[in-house]
């Protein structure tokens, strides 16, 4: 099926149209959406053309010239009027007819289509697969770090779509669709990625505040084959609790303002975090050397985010209360002490150093499920 | 009504009653008259610096976006002068000039601007322009009236324009908005930064719609009494009729925004919950209310620009414009439809249904305009056409408003809307619309009532030239959006993909020549106003009644009350064929030959 319907595809790139589009759209359904809207232009330019040598023409051979007046001629003419009402008027019918037809197609998804959940927020992507595992990849799209969709060529792809805060819209450009996405109800389109090896860009087209701009996703079309390996792989959340607060920091959108780079974004980077002072907006800081202190400081400041305000930052973040399990906490709790390179601070260091030399399991901190998993190096 | 032709050579009756300019005491005391005056002359002239002024406004900032999207915002490792490598953003002009920390800061001052140009523009130039000023001061000349049927409500309004303007410069000073100028909850009720500048804008947005329901308020009651003896519907020059259509659309439409606008404050306020998700209310309720307006006021704001063109079609051709009960009929017919037709905004976020009926409507809605575009170009046919910037505004018009009539087809049909929805694509199909349209024909209609209003002529070379630098900067600028846009841009994007950077800056270099346009036009104005020749009663050869006072008008607009002797675009019927129209006296000072008005 891939192989046979992409040479039709590449056969309608006309130059017009190459002017107007990155090449074809990638399914069926893109492609009869594009031939519409040549058949638009078509249209359009014969009368602009029209119309447009009409008046040029006229204003020149009608110029004026000194001591003639205008000629006399009709001042209205109704069979003329009439046929030039009703004719564009069918034309348009049968746009708005193609219009609705191929609008239709492009929401109603087949019944075996893949469903993929897709949740937007300030300001990510997320989408979750049938098997509840989410993508852990990255792409560097301008300048973010945006989440990678994997998609199989061939299969027809629901998206099942909900905001958790304003409204957002969802538009794959090479597939000429877009939703906008709610924060009261589901909405959902579909597409049918044709050729593995291409990556789509996502964009979101619905305002939605400061870093609208950079709200972006990829998607990316593999075989079949490759696409199962993949969501099983993603299925399996499992590994070192620093691995699992990876995927629960992607799964909500954590990287959208929190940079893992040490580069300033709308929050503030988690590199180098963990185990260094923080200054706090009210004058006071977070102690850079007690690590229940810290703990304390990532699991209040994803429950109440405005509890302790980093100086210089915003309050912009939304409270993840109920949304987050205190197990996941604890696993980008691990994650983030991992990104440090003094998790502890050179004191604490010193000072755990000093307390194993003299004895055993006094130095690690009190209640942290993570172990010896948490800590970097 | 009988067109006698007013074959009289009488002179002028030139009593000693001054202009409406003429200063009346101490220049103290002439402000204040001009503050307090009731003359629609004065309150359309004072309307015209108001409008001006916030279009200067709105227009520094669209030239701070289009500079701004010049580069993509990027991080970029850089080795600093102590030999460590850095990473710094690159690229936010906007954030640069106003020392923000960061990229989400830097785009932050990039949301205010665009917000910043599109609320001054819409609620502050577009909706108002043309009606208060143009409107103000020819509606009732053009009627041969004295004035407006309320002039101190007319006052009023103008002071009220001046308010919400306040307001919004206030909301401004607070640091702005980021909320886009379509104010989308849940967005503005909730998310929005800085409580009390949103809080000003839309109560500045709320307070310019009194000022506009009571213009139309004024101008309806005024086309309905006040048309001079000898005046039937049907002897109203065009562009009475668009901005009676206008008043309509504005009346009907205005309180709906109003309310809707007095809820998101009461929602930002008290968390009333009307369109807030989370306590039960629905955001795309508030879609429903803003469109509601919205889109009849698009016709609001390209109405009275339809009017302009068909007056300097008619004069400049010296022809009457084809099929004149057509087009006045397609202005009301647009009137109409525009009320059923907001939900066109909303196909992306709309059930099937409803899209399918609103789709349909929508191509309802381009029949009548695409009727006058046919009417205007057949006046051309045969005419007497001057080759001067009121015609070359005209032919720019049709030109620009037929490419933003034509690309609003792909936009109206389901299946390319779902694609090109919120993208530049549309960006540059609404400026097409209402800068090609409504801007380029208030441009126009100012050059052909310019010598009327102040009383003398402009340099017609440096205006044509500046007319050639807007038409073909607004073309660069705007074309290469709608390229942008089906590749797939966003509209309201700080930033952008690599791939988009090339027309980008093209639309950038189409904005510096734009800018130089009318920079052109405002030298020109500034020169004629100064060092400019007087200008004759009739410098166009024009039938209406504006042309039959002097230049300036005289306070009272007319020696004697005007009896209408012909209808407004009879050349044919009213000027003897050795006659030149420019020189043909219209005189009105003489009774007429009839009783019976």
């Amino acid at each position: 099926m891939t192989a046979s319907i992409l040479p039709t595809l590449a056969q309608r790139t006309g130059p017009v149209h190459g002017l107007f589009f990155r090449g074809d759209s990638a399914w069926d359904k893109g492609v009869a959406t594009d031939s519409l809207f040549m058949w638009v232009f078509w249209f359009s330019t014969f009368w602009f053309v029209l119309l447009m040598g009409l008046m040029v023409w006229w204003v020149y051979k009608y110029r004026r010239r000194p001591g003639v007046p205008a000629s006399r001629s009709a001042s209205h003419n109704a069979p003329l009027e009439v046929v030039w009402t009703v004719v564009p008027s069918l034309f348009l019918g049968y746009i708005f007819f193609r219009g609705f037809h191929t609008y239709i197609d492009k929401l109603v998804a087949p019944a075996d289509s893949i469903e993929l959940v897709v949740k937007a927020m300030k300001w990510n992507w997320t989408a979750t697969y049938p098997n509840g595992g989410v993508s852990p990849d990255v792409m560097r799209l301008g300048a973010s770090d945006v989440p990678v969709f994997v998609l199989p060529a061939g299969r027809a792809v629901r998206f099942k779509m909900y905001s958790d805060d304003v409204i957002h819209a969802f538009w794959i450009p090479d597939f000429r669709m877009k939703f906008d996405v709610m924060p009261n109800r589901y909405t959902s389109f579909w597409i049918q990625p044709m050729q593995a090896g291409e990556t789509h860009w996502v964009f979101c087209a619905e305002y939605c505040g400061d870093q609208h701009s950079e709200m972006a996703a990829v998607i990316q079309v593999v075989t079949e084959p490759e696409y199962n390996d993949w969501v099983t792989r993603i299925g399996q959340v499992g590994g070192t609790p620093q691995e699992r607060g990876l995927v629960v920091a992607r799964k909500n959108g954590c990287f959208a303002c929190h940079s893992i780079d040490g580069t300033r974004n709308v929050g503030p980077t988690w590199r180098n975090a963990y185990g260094n002072p923080v200054p706090l907006a009210d004058g006071s800081s977070v102690p850079g050397d007690d690590r229940t202190e810290w703990d304390n400081y990532i699991r209040e400041s994803i429950l109440v985010p405005g509890a302790k305000l980093h100086a210089g930052y915003p309050n912009q973040m939304n409270s993840f209360q109920g949304i987050i399990t205190e197990d996941e906490i604890l696993w980008i709790t691990a994650y983030i002490r991992s990104l440090s390179d003094h998790p502890l601070g050179a004191a604490a260091l010193e000072a755990e150093q000093a307390a194993e030399s003299e004895g055993e399991g006094e130095g690690d901190a009190p209640a942290n499920g993570e172990g010896a998993n948490g800590g970097p190096n | 009504m009988s067109r006698i032709p007013a074959a009289h050579d009488a002179a002028h009756g030139h009593h000693d009653e001054g202009s409406y300019l003429t200063p009346r005491g101490p220049f103290l005391s002439t402000v204040v008259a001009w503050a307090t005056t009731i003359d629609h002359k004065k309150i359309g002239v004072m309307y015209l610096v108001a409008v001006l002024t916030m279009f200067f406004l709105g227009g520094v900032a669209a030239m701070a976006v289009r500079a701004e999207l010049w580069t993509p915002n990027r991080y970029v490792e850089q080795v600093q002068p102590d030999g460590t490598t850095q990473t710094v953003l690159q690229g936010d002009l906007l954030g640069k000039l106003f020392k923000a920390d960061g990229l989400g800061a830097a785009n932050n001052i990039y949301n205010r601007v665009f917000t910043l140009h599109g609320a001054i523009m819409v609620f502050m130039v577009i909706v108002p322009g043309v009606p208060a000023s143009l409107g103000n001061f020819f509606l009732p000349i053009m009627l041969g009236a004295k004035d407006v049927a309320f002039p101190r409500l007319n006052l009023l309004s103008w002071y009220i324009y001046v308010t919400g303007s306040i307001f919004a410069v206030l909301s401004i000073i607070l640091g702005g908005v980021d909320t886009g100028w379509t104010f989308y909850t849940p967005y503005s009720s909730t998310h929005a930064a800085g409580h009390w500048n949103v809080v000003f804008m839309i109560l500045g947005a709320f307070i310019l719609g009194f000022s506009s329901i009571l213009t139309g308020l004024n101008f309806i009651v005024t086309t309905h009494k006040l048309r001079c003896p000898g005046m039937g519907w049907f002897d109203m020059p065009l562009f009475i009729w668009a901005i009676y259509s206008t008043s309509i659309i504005a009346v009907l439409a205005t309180p709906v925004i109003g309310i809707t606008l007095l809820l998101l404050i009461f929602e930002r306020l008290f968390h009333v919950g009307i369109f807030d998700p989370a306590m039960g209310g629905d955001p795309v309720l508030f879609q429903h209310f803003f469109w509601f307006y919205s889109h009849p006021v698009v016709y609001v704001m390209i109405l009275p620009g339809m009017g302009i063109i068909s007056e300097l079609i008619a004069v400049h051709c010296r022809k009457p414009i084809f099929g004149y009960r057509a087009v006045a009929f397609a202005s009301l017919g647009i009137a109409a439809v525009s009320f059923i037709v907001w939900g066109h905004h909303m196909f992306a976020s709309m059930g099937e249904l409803a899209s399918a009926v609103f789709s349909f409507l929508t191509f309802l809605v381009a029949i009548p305009t695409a009727v006058k575009v046919f009417n205007w170009i057949a006046t051309l046919y045969k005419g007497s056409i001057a080759i001067n910037t009121p015609m070359l505004y005209a032919m720019s018009f049709l030109f620009l408003f037929s490419i933003g009539g034509l690309t609003g087809l792909p936009l109206g049909a389901l299946a390319t809307d779902l694609h090109l929805h919120d993208s530049y694509f549309v960006v540059a199909h609404f400026h097409y619309v209402m800068m090609g349209g409504t801007i380029i024909a208030f441009v126009g209609g100012l050059h052909h009532w310019w010598p009327k209003m102040f009383g003398r002529m402009y340099n017609e070379k440096w205006a044509m030239l500046g007319c050639a630098l807007v038409f073909i900067g607004f073309n660069v600028t705007f074309f290469t959006q709608f390229f942008l846009g089906t590749q797939g841009m966003p509209r309201r994007y700080a930033s952008y993909v690599d791939e988009f950077q090339f027309l980008h800056q093209v639309s950038t270099v189409g904005s510096w020549f734009l800018l130089l346009g009318f920079l052109v036009h405002l030298g020109t104005f500034i020169h004629s106003l100064v060092a400019g020749p007087k200008a004759p009663p009739n410098p166009w050869g024009g039938l209406t009644l504006e042309w039959e006072t002097e230049s300036p008008p005289i306070e009272h607009n007319f020696h004697h009350e005007p009896i209408l002797r012909h209808g407004p675009y009879d050349y044919d019927t009213t000027v003897p064929p050795h006659y030149d129209p420019a020189d043909y006296p219209l005189d009105t000072s003489t009774p007429p030959h009839r009783s019976g008005h």
